[in-house]
């Protein structure tokens, strides 16, 4: 039997039998004294029962929160946006900054970086990797892959150093070529990380030694996409651009390699390298930098002295090839990172969007807690009959205050589990906005650290919005709610939302600009791809011609009116910028000249409707025997030549000291009308056009540009033929029309506008609601007043003005408090904007009219309410 | 029942209940009646002590039929053997403490 209901027949019974003596029930009461009293007396006794207790508070909760359905939508809803947008993002954030690699011991590894400035000495015939800045010091993390060999067999500082570099292939099995991403790991990669398998086995060192079969380690999500998770490609060969490999295992999940947000397919051992790398990965060419090194520092040895060991060894490499250094030059320090969380890549890159995305959610978090306090605060005083009612039959303040935050923390639980089925596509959608349309690779799931931080985001609010309203309408003497703290959260909440709608309003008008940037050339009708034919064994003389064959094909496909082939694509991301010298310039002090190189064959203006301003274009005459040229852009001789006519001059790639090794005098011909390069978002450059048949260096990737008569994509399958008719192991990736490539260029600055304008407006909406809730209350409570007003005279539309201008008070005051707010704030956002200020007084302007227009309509109903009010009713009002 | 000592009552209800069985109401009569309403239990006290020595393991109960033609049920308490112990206990600390008070209190009569 229920304890209550036994305690219930106990006392009654006892009741009855003192009725019996006393003669009346009346008596009998008046005998016993406070029922109530004696049962939470007793209730006390029974120990667990604040647990109990618990429950009931909770079905009373629920009872409350049921009879006023639409309180708990508004409160229901503002929480699932604020606790939902806060767990997409730190699964995001954990994902990019907190979470461990899945090996042993992560936090023992060390990410292996060398200085790269002009006062240190390395002279490279090719670098390929990523530079960051640490502390101020700019570093490169690529090293040669004799250094490698050199710092794994002569370093006790580390139990493991491994290695690893990635690379495009065209994987074929089932009888199907498709690109895949792949990475050249060191033997030792898995069993030094120390990384199991999840099925079958990892790679081994000796999996990695000459003459071993090759062997090739799946990550689970191309074993997934590929190969839908059949468990027998475990054991079967495929084909690796030529070379037949062993698939010989599967990893978790969680494993994909040491670059959060780098996708990788599969893992190869760099003995593949000859025969599937691009022509600049070199095993044995000390002066090829391409392989990234971590490595496992013993425990007890300083990151200094490792740094230090690393340091002499490098030196001793870079020495043997290129000398002692040469000017003021030193050999590089080097910088060890830590490497627990992998190479950190995506958060320097997007740390502003990061950030910013990391306020907005927080943002709306708090309107969403400022307005659910309003609206308790609002709530409690309708109640405050209740409670008082409550106090006076003895039920203590503790007890109610409990109680409140117990309805609190059914609206907090109920929010975090809404929000936590919201935080999925909410994480989508962030995925989407930071990475851009890349495919991601990103642990970002929603795990059981997400639900911790949800747990606790809920937990949080719960007290932020349910402790002031609880305590304050359980004050004893009650009188009338003072309404000034409402009045502070609402103005606090419209300066928030003014905040989040200044920030749409730079974002929006960001996008506006983007869409309608002029780019310098022709984005309409031309579809681009890329391909790589070194990983199929081309080289020297037959590279070039394998790709002037694919250039006359697709040049002959009907509909195509003209092709191209260049290095760099444009708007694709990547560029190739070099250092350059021309004699007879004097160098400002120090003056790092450098341009951004784009290797082409010579229809490139043309097909990608470049306008030649002066001189000459590039032409097929410029072969290999040819003397060099080059056409430059207009940014190149604002910025290097003080607006001299650049035609005739001679320029040297390489810098005075240390020219390129058989770099040629390059004769500037013609000059090119500004485009864009990398992306549309950064202006045009200083550019030079060259002609790659002047190019004695190899081309990895390259990339084709066809101007169609048709809309583009109906010449897409007559590309994908014409290159597999060359030559089917060779594959083609990102064929899409420059158009996508513009959309795409700009999607996350749609995405953030979208994302940003969405939470803007929806808080203003709740900002308004708070205000209305507010109102309300003040007419409710001043009818008397408003009632003797009208009574002696007042016009009706002086009773609405007096509910506006209050309103209009909290609005001006909320609008005072964010305007300095946001100016303080979206300085940090300048680097996200584009062809917009942060201070942009449009952007300001739209969004305090837009809070004060919601403003005022939210005021509008309380006040024509005021206006209705009857003088004779409201006099008789209480 | 003013200023009786912390834990006087719990011995109280348990020498009552040595008698034998007994609802709430009977325990409050029986006190009340046998100290000649000196000792007037009030029920703020009477039932939260019941419910925390049943916790404790010193009183069971059980509910029965009483009353005029068996019809009304009252919850009757009785002692257990952990509760004689407790009773017994109790009964020689209180006796200890009754004479140390008789001592000081009167101090002639010994001898």
């Amino acid at each position: 039997m229920d304890r209550e209901d036994d305690l219930d027949r106990e006392l009654k019974s006892h009741l009855d039998a003192e009725a019996e003596e006393q003669g009346s029930l009346d008596a009998a009461k008046r005998a016993f004294g406070n029922v109530t009293r004696v049962k939470e007396d007793v209730r006390a006794t029974w120990g667990w029962t604040s647990l109990e207790r618990f429950a009931q508070d909770l079905k009373y909760a629920a009872r409350v929160l049921r009879r006023s359905p639409g309180f708990a939508a508004i409160a229901l809803f503002s929480l699932t946006l604020g606790i939902g947008a806060n767990t997409a993002l730190f699964s995001l954030l954990d994902a990019v900054l907190w979470k461990s690699l899945p090996v042993r011991d992560p936090r023992e590894l060390r990410i292996l970086t060398a200085e790269q400035s002009p006062r240190t000495w390395a002279p490279v015939m090719n670098y390929l990797g990523y530079g960051h800045d640490v502390n101020g010091v700019h570093v490169g993390d690529s090293f040669s892959y004799p250094s490698y060999r050199m710092f794994r067999d002569n370093l006790p500082q580390f139990s493991d150093l491994v290695a690893f570099a990635g690379s495009q292939f065209t994987l074929t099995a089932n009888g199907a070529s498709e690109a895949a991403s792949g990475q050249f790991v060191s033997g030792n990669y898995f069993t030094g990380l120390g990384a199991p398998a999840l099925a079958g086995r990892v790679m081994l060192p000796e999996d990695d030694g000459p003459g071993a079969p090759y062997v090739a380690v799946l990550t689970y999500q191309y074993w997934e996409k590929r190969f839908g998770l059949d468990p027998g490609i475990i054991g079967r060969d495929v084909v690796i651009n030529r070379a037949p490999v062993r698939v010989v295992g599967v990893m978790p999940p969680a494993f994909q390699g040491l670059f959060p947000g780098r996708a990788v397919d599969l893992f190869v051992p760099m003995s593949l390298v000859p025969s599937a790398a691009p022509a600049f990965y070199r095993l044995n060419d000390p002066s090829y930098w391409w392989v990234e090194i971590f490595g496992r520092l013993r425990p007890h040895v300083s990151d200094a002295a490792a740094a230090e060991a690393v340091r002499a060894l490098l030196a001793r490499g870079i020495e043997a090839y290129a000398g002692p250094p040469q000017g003021q030059r030193q050999f590089p320090p080097i910088v060890l990172m830590p490497g627990a969380s992998g190479v950190g890549l995506f958060r320097f890159t997007h740390a502003t969007s990061l950030a910013v995305l990391a306020a907005v959610a927080g943002m709306v978090l708090l309107i969403a807690c400022a307005n659910l306090a309003n609206l308790l605060l609002a709530r409690s005083a309708a109640r405050r009959r209740e409670i008082a009612v409550r106090l006076s039959v003895g039920a203590s303040r503790g007890r109610l205050v409990r109680q409140l935050l117990t309805e609190s923390l059914l609206l907090a639980a109920l929010g975090g589990a809404l929000g936590l089925l919201a935080a999925k596509p909410l994480l989508r959608l962030i995925l989407r906005l930071v990475a851009g349309p890349v495919p991601t690779s990103l642990d970002a799931r929603l795990d059981a650290r997400s639900l911790a931080f949800t747990l606790g985001a809920s937990l949080l609010t719960c007290v932020l919005f349910g402790i002031l309203p609880a305590w304050r309408s359980t004050q004893p003497k009650g009188g009338t709610p003072r309404l000034r703290v409402s009045r502070i959260l609402v103005a606090a909440q419209v300066a928030l939302s003014l905040l989040l709608l200044v920030g749409a309003g730079l974002f929006v008008r960001t996008l506006t600009r983007l869409m309608h940037a002029d780019l310098g050339f022709r984005p309409e009708r031309i579809l681009t791809f890329q391909t790589d034919a070194t990983t199929s064994g081309y080289e020297g003389v037959r590279l070039a011609q394998f790709y002037e064959r694919i250039e006359e094909k697709l040049r002959a496909i009907p509909g195509v009116a003209s092709a191209t082939m260049s290095e760099q694509g444009l708007l694709r991301g990547s560029v190739n910028n070099y250092n350059f010298f021309m004699p007879g310039r004097t160098m400002k002090p120090r003056e790092f000249a450098s341009a951004y190189l784009l290797y082409c064959s010579d229809p490139f203006l043309f097909t990608l409707q470049i306008p030649l301003l002066a001189g000459r274009d590039l032409a097929p005459s410029d072969g290999p025997e040819a003397p060099a040229v080059a056409l430059v852009n207009e940014a190149f001789i604002r910025k290097y030549m003080d607006g001299q006519n650049p035609i005739g001059r001679i320029l040297y790639l390489g810098n005075s000291e240390r020219p390129r090794l058989g770099a040629p005098p390059i004769q500037i011909v013609g000059i090119a009308k500004d485009a864009h390069y990398s992306s549309v978002r950064a202006d045009p450059p200083p550019t030079a056009y060259l002609p790659y048949a002047q190019e004695q260096r190899h081309f990895g990737q390259v990339t084709f540009a066809i101007r169609t008569d048709l809309p583009p994509l109906t010449v897409a399958a007559a590309v994908r033929r014409a290159v597999a008719e060359t030559d089917s192991t060779v594959s083609v990736a990102g064929l899409e029309t420059m158009d996508q490539l513009v959309s795409d260029s700009t999607s996350s600055d749609r995405l953030f506008a979208e994302l940003v304008s969405g939470f803007g407006l929806m808080e203003a909406l709740l900002a308004a609601l708070g205000l209305y809730g507010v109102m309300a209350c003040t007419v409710a409570g001043r009818t008397q007043e408003i009632g003797i007003r009208l009574a002696l005279g007042s016009s009706a539309a002086g009773a609405r003005w007096l509910v506006l201008r209050e309103s209009l008070t909290m609005v001006i005051a909320g609008l005072a408090l964010g305007v300095p707010l946001a100016l303080a704030l979206t300085r940090y956002i300048r680097t996200m904007l584009y062809g917009v200020e942060p201070n942009d007084v449009g952007s300001y302007a739209v969004a305090a009219l837009l809070m004060a227009a919601v403003g005022a309509a939210a005021a509008w109903i309380p006040a024509r309410r005021a206006s209705r009010v009857d003088p004779m009713v409201a006099l008789r009002y209480e | 029942m003013p200023n009786l000592l912390q834990g006087t009552l719990d011995m109280l209800i348990l020498r009552t209940l040595q008698l034998g069985p007994a609802h709430g109401h009977q325990i409050a009569k029986h006190i009340q009646r046998t100290t000649e309403d000196v000792l007037q239990i009030e029920h703020g006290s009477l039932y939260p002590a019941l419910h925390r020595l049943e916790r404790k393991g010193w009183l069971a109960s059980k509910w029965e039929t009483a009353g005029k033609d068996q019809k009304r049920e009252f919850k009757y308490y009785r002692l257990t053997a952990a509760g004689k112990k407790q009773l017994a206990a109790e009964e020689s600390k209180w006796k200890q403490l009754a004479g140390a008070i008789a001592r000081v209190m009167w101090p002639a009569k010994e001898g």
